[in-house]
């Protein structure tokens, strides 16, 4: 997850000229780092959580019952 | 909420805000993405058996997401992709929240490349996997990756007009050819 914030380990692909300030990949870059930290800052919905809760919880149960049987 | 006990939920927690932020930036429509990061979760969920612990669950599970995500676009036989982006809607909400109309039509842009290069840009410019974990949840070769990506980049210059030199002026080389025409 780290690797996000050094773009710069991805520059056999760059142009020569790559780099620089103003450098359009870096602009690209910039963006979509700051596209996904939007949506990432918003959390992990309500829905999710309740999600794995109950998978969780059914889970348990299902474990629980399978104990009791032998 | 009770702290997770078990290390595969709580794995799976740690990685869903950037799966979810794939996503939304691979389908362009945040109820859409929302609705592919449950089934990815169902299916993870559902398959966690067949995962080995210790290995790359972040990997593990975003292929299950693009899995699913192409699996879904055939069945529906390409419909009609909703290439608003994802910031139309949510900037009407939260205007203060996401930054600028800049991002707007970076989103909107994005939704417009097909979707193998989308997705090998998302997957080594934003999520910051490798070009060969890409490879390997893209099931194709890390050339392909590699060249998937560079027509990405390519193609946004493009559509959004990005060119380094624009935002700071001429460049060294032909700023004094400039200065010396402006003289004679």
């Amino acid at each position: 997850m780290s690797e996000k914030k050094m773009p710069h380990t991805q520059s056999d692909t760059r142009p020569p000229q790559a780099g620089r300030r103003g450098d359009p990949n870096e602009i690209i870059s910039q963006k979509l780092n700051a596209l996904f930290s939007a949506v990432e800052q918003e959390g992990i919905p309500d829905r999710f959580l309740t999600l794995l809760e109950q998978l969780d919880e059914a889970e348990r149960r299902q474990s629980q019952q399978g104990a009791s049987d032998e | 909420m009770s702290e997770s006990h078990d290390p595969f939920k709580r794995d799976l927690l740690a990685v869903l805000p950037n799966l979810r932020a794939f996503a939304v930036s691979l389908c362009g429509n945040p109820d859409k993405a929302d609705d592919l990061v449950q089934d990815a979760i169902l299916r993870a969920w559902g398959a966690q058996d067949s995962f080995k612990m210790g290995t790359n669950l972040r990997a593990w599970i975003f292929t299950i997401l693009r899995n699913e995500f192409y699996s879904q676009m055939r069945k529906r036989g390409r419909e009609v992709q909703d290439s608003d982006g994802y910031f139309t809607e949510s900037m009407a909400v939260h205007p203060a929240q996401y930054g600028t109309l800049d991002l707007q039509d970076f989103s909107r842009a994005l939704t417009k490349l097909p979707e193998d290069q989308r997705e090998a840009l998302l997957l080594v410019g934003a999520s910051g996997f490798s070009y060969e974990e890409a490879a390997e949840i893209c099931g194709c070769k890390i050339g392909t990756v590699k060249s998937r990506v560079s027509r990405a980049r390519s193609s946004l210059q493009e559509m959004l007009k990005i060119e380094g030199e624009s935002d700071f002026g001429p460049d060294s080389a032909s700023a004094p050819a400039i200065l010396r025409s402006f003289a004679s």
